[in-house]
């Protein structure tokens, strides 16, 4: 006579819910880790008229850009010194570039440079394809930043309004530049 | 008795009249300039003169891409009134000694503000575009943009001398712009799209670009990290596919592989300098420079097709 004896653990169905339970723990652990000291996303989200300097812009638009800066603090100082209005030959004459003819501005697009009224320069690019068309605003004083436009369209006629509503309605996309990430800092000071 | 409080008086007198004296010496000391890279002493020398002190925050023998602060050099930090950064990933290691210095506050001058950045190539670039290059110091036009944020932060903090900070960034910069000019001159016609370049150390893209070069390929896989030989191989395929005409290398921080890329590839090497080792000078920038744009000049014109 066999009688089968059926012998539960001790601890039925409570282990599987332990180890369920501890599991869920870790998981949540290692989500409230995660959220907390993660790499934030400081993605900016920019305005439909203005355009990225780092990534929309074509290489020989991002040199212009820092050379037109460079030129747009020198600018200022030589107003400082008594100039009333800097001419676009007295840049050339300094050797700045981008109004200095050389083989750069020859291989970014030859632009043909023009003082408009107030302190704004108009850049007419003969190939808007490599370079486009550029429009620098020099601030008033020393320390504040110089505004850059750009505008991709061919033979394109200087811009009579240098409102911001104006140049925006005509096809101008104002170029902005910003810190995300170092290689290895992750947020800027 | 009476003698004593003559005496007491007459001292008392005596330290109220020499306390502006003693205030003022303070206020008319140079100011000690904090700098972390090399190219930041050449660019602060030449914009305070002998106005000021320039301190190197790391000793020079050290390599910036390895350094690990050291106690007697977050020490130094207490005796500076501002430090020049780059700010944005090339001087991290400035953050945590600033930090853990007697003087956590010392005031920066961040060179980089507003100064258009480039975003990073290879495998640092993580994600499109969104980590920048931090070498902005190895091209001339956004040297001069630092050189004169600088000029203008100095001179918030040391009123007196302003001008003759901005007058001495000026004449820099225009020597700068000569170095550049003599440079470009000698490439009377610039390469085409299919002048390929790549670069060893993820750092000469700026430095190119003021010839209008695009960098194609980066052989470290992380900023200042030696590639894996099956990385190394990846490397080599793909510089071939790419038929890329030269490669930048480095000058101060030569590595074995190289010679077996160069050997593998076929590719010419032309070594460029970081500007990031030995002496801290003050013309160090403008030599080392000159030559880093003789290099770029000879590469185009020994290879232009």
């Amino acid at each position: 006579m066999s009688r089968a004896q059926v012998i539960r653990p001790a601890g039925a169905g409570h282990e599987t819910l332990y180890v369920l339970l501890a599991a869920m723990l870790i998981v949540l652990l290692a989500a409230a880790v995660v959220s907390l000291r993660g790499e934030r996303d400081d993605e900016v989200t920019l305005a439909s008229h203005e355009i990225d300097a780092r990534r929309d812009l074509t290489p020989a638009e991002q040199g212009l850009h820092s050379d037109l800066q460079v030129a747009a603090d020198e600018i200022v100082l030589l107003r400082e010194d008594g100039a009333a209005q800097v001419e676009v030959a007295t840049l050339a004459e300094e050797g700045l570039p981008p109004f200095v003819d050389d083989a750069s501005s020859q291989s970014r697009g030859r632009h043909q440079w023009q003082r408009l009224s107030g302190d704004a320069y108009f850049g007419r690019s003969q190939a808007p394809a490599v370079a486009g068309n550029l429009l620098l605003i020099v601030p008033g004083r020393a320390g504040a930043s110089a505004d850059l436009w750009l505008n991709r369209s061919e033979a394109l006629a200087a811009p009579a309004d240098l409102s911001q509503e104006a140049l925006v309605a005509s096809g101008w996309r104002h170029v902005v530049s910003h810190f995300d990430a170092g290689v290895t800092r992750q947020h800027r000071h | 008795m009476l003698r004593s409080t003559l005496a007491r008086r007459a001292l008392a007198v005596l330290i109220t009249c020499a306390l502006p004296v003693l205030a003022l010496a303070d206020a008319g000391k140079p100011l000690r300039i904090g700098i972390t890279l090399h190219p930041y002493y050449s660019y602060v020398s030449n914009i305070v003169g002998d106005k000021a002190e320039v301190v190197p925050l790391i000793p020079a023998g050290f390599n910036p891409h390895a350094y690990e602060p050291r106690a007697e050099d977050i020490k130094r930090i207490g005796t500076l009134d501002v430090i020049v950064l780059n700010g944005v990933g090339h001087d991290d290691f400035a953050d945590r000694m600033i930090a853990a210095s007697e003087k956590p506050d010392v005031p920066t001058i961040e060179a980089n503000r507003n100064v258009p950045l480039l975003a990073a190539t290879g495998i640092a670039a993580r994600g499109a575009g969104k980590v920048v290059n931090p070498h902005t110091f190895l091209s001339i036009s956004t040297t001069i943009a630092q050189v004169n944020n600088i000029a203008r932060d100095l001179g918030k903090l040391d009123p007196d001398n302003a001008r003759f900070y901005t007058q001495n960034a000026r004449a820099y910069a225009k020597r700068l712009r000569a170095l550049r000019a003599e440079a470009l001159a000698k490439v009377t016609q610039a390469p085409d799209a299919t002048f390929r370049v790549a670069t060893i150390h993820a750092a000469y893209d700026y430095l190119v670009r003021d010839f209008g070069l695009e960098v194609t390929a980066v052989v470290e896989p992380a900023h200042g990290i030696e590639p894996s030989p099956a990385q190394l191989k990846k490397t080599i395929d793909q510089l071939k596919a790419l038929d890329v005409k030269v490669i930048f290398s480095e000058m101060d921080f030569p590595s074995a592989y190289v010679e077996t890329i160069q050997r593998e590839s076929g590719v010419r090497l032309y070594p460029l300098t970081h500007i990031s080792y030995g002496e801290y000078t003050k013309d160090k920038y403008e030599v080392e420079m000159k030559r880093n744009l003789d290099t770029v000049v000879r590469a185009i014109q020994e290879n232009r097709t």
